[in-house]
């Protein structure tokens, strides 16, 4: 598959150091007492993730002449993306696309493995949580990073939107990542789809002079048990 | 002065059930100083608690008060792991008491999350918490292939096996593993989990049973 010139950049990891607050709200805590332990053990945490990561990810854009887009899918060149219509309805204003992949990298799996397998599950558990909220504020930065490259020109992006989620098959992994290098910013592919290191995001981001940001969208969408639901 | 046995259980339970493992242990707050897990549990041995009664009136109940608020989304995972913790020091006292003969696992449960799934927070709490409820789990990991399932039901006939997977792709290969395994044993009960997997998904490939958390999990088998 023919590449455009792409982005590839890395992201300063500390300046993109989730809330603690964020943190624990992404396990659950908003209006409950949270444990002591847990308390004491989230700095330390977010502070020895620092040590483990190296941020990298990259976009590349698509002009119009590249798409189509119909009311459940995206054919990008000769390739059919079925998001579905959630996604399809989010990204009809828009007359680009951007493909982006973003990964913390492999240091921060290799870490997280170790203190699996250290007898106390409770530290590995919270760097997971870490891992989780920095990986999407990595991807919220490359979407800024996106659209301060886009503003000389007028165009506005969307919102992201990842297979796996809202109706797009994780499946469809392998035809996204087509369309980059292969092992792109770091980032395999297993058969199963599964993104290594598994602290990454991919998708896609809606590009045009006519393009809306929403603040929350899951009420459009059924998918109750999702995580990213809050 | 001397505490009553049934006191003590009642003391056990709430070290565990706030992840109080000993005495040094400086949380929660209001029970810094106090014995934890670990003494209590030595204490109700003293007392002349037989280990059973100490894991099913002492520990398992703190495991249950804790299950029963994380049900009610009152308590989160590292509650759960928290007093999982707690439970082990107690545990600690009591496995080599039990290994020698005195305590009947509630099962064995073999557990993995499927091939080409790397996903293991949630198997790793399913297992905690099984363990903590009185079952020896045998845990093979994650990307484990459907032969492995088997070759370790082969070893444990009469296991349960519950399987995790995460994505949409890699939970398709539980209905081929159910296969394997049934072929081997007609009647051995799978369970399944895992952020992909439904109610429905569940019923359509044959699984026992499908469970949101692993305390429910857990209380199934009650």
């Amino acid at each position: 598959m023919t590449q455009n010139s792409f982005k590839d950049i890395s992201l300063n990891a500390e300046a993109l150091t989730p809330q603690p607050e964020a943190v624990l709200r992404a396990m659950g805590y908003r209006d409950t007492d949270i444990p002591g332990q847990l308390q004491d053990l989230l700095q330390p945490i977010l502070t020895e993730a620092l040590s483990h990561l190296r941020i990298r990810c990259a976009w590349q854009l698509f002009e119009p002449d590249e798409l189509l887009f119909s009311r459940k899918m995206l054919r990008l060149r000769e390739q059919d993306f079925h998001i579905q219509s959630i996604i399809a309805s989010q990204i009809r204003s828009c007359d680009r696309i951007a493909l982006f992949v973003c990964t913390l990298g492999p240091d921060f799996d290799d870490w997280i493995r170790s203190l699996n397998d250290a007898s106390d599950t409770l530290p590995a558990y919270v760097a997971d949580t870490v891992g989780s909220e920095w990986v999407e504020n990595a991807a919220d930065q490359l979407c800024a990073e996106l659209q301060t490259s886009l503003n000389a020109s007028g165009l506005k992006i969307t919102n992201r939107f990842s297979p796996g989620y809202c109706g797009w098959s994780v499946k469809e992994q392998h035809a996204l990542f087509s369309f980059f290098p292969p092992k792109i910013c770091g980032i395999t592919l297993t058969e199963s789809a599964l993104m290594q290191p598994l602290k990454s995001v991919s998708g896609l981001i809606g590009v045009g002079p006519e393009a809306v940001k929403k603040d929350y969208f899951c009420s459009i969408c059924d998918a109750e048990d999702c995580y990213k639901r809050r | 002065m001397k505490l009553d046995p049934q006191e003590i259980l009642k003391q056990l339970a709430r070290t565990v059930e706030f992840g109080k493992i000993n005495v040094q242990t400086p949380y929660p707050p209001e029970m810094k100083g106090q014995e934890g897990a670990a003494e209590l549990t030595l204490k109700a041995l003293e007392s002349g608690l037989n280990p059973e009664a100490v894991l099913q009136r002492g520990l398992m109940p703190g495991m249950q008060a804790v299950g029963d608020k994380f049900s009610r989304g009152e308590a989160f995972i590292p509650n759960m792991l928290i007093a999982a913790k707690a439970m082990n020091a107690a545990m600690e006292h009591l496995r080599p008491l039990f290994e020698g003969g005195d305590m009947t696992y509630r099962g064995t449960l073999i557990l993995g999350t499927v091939q080409g799934d790397m996903h293991d927070i949630g198997k790793n709490l399913v297992k905690m918490v099984m363990q903590g409820d009185g079952w020896k789990v045998l845990d093979l990991g994650v990307n484990v292939k459907g032969e492995t399932f088997l070759q370790a039901l082969k070893e444990h006939p009469d296991a349960v096996v519950g399987m995790s997977a995460l994505l949409t792709t890699t939970m398709l290969f539980m209905e081929e593993n159910i296969r394997i395994l049934r072929n081997f044993r007609p009647d051995v009960r799978v369970f399944i989990g895992g952020a992909a997997v439904s109610s429905e998904f569940a019923e359509s490939i044959h699984a026992d049973g499908c469970f949101r958390d692993p305390h429910s999990f857990a209380r199934s088998f009650h």
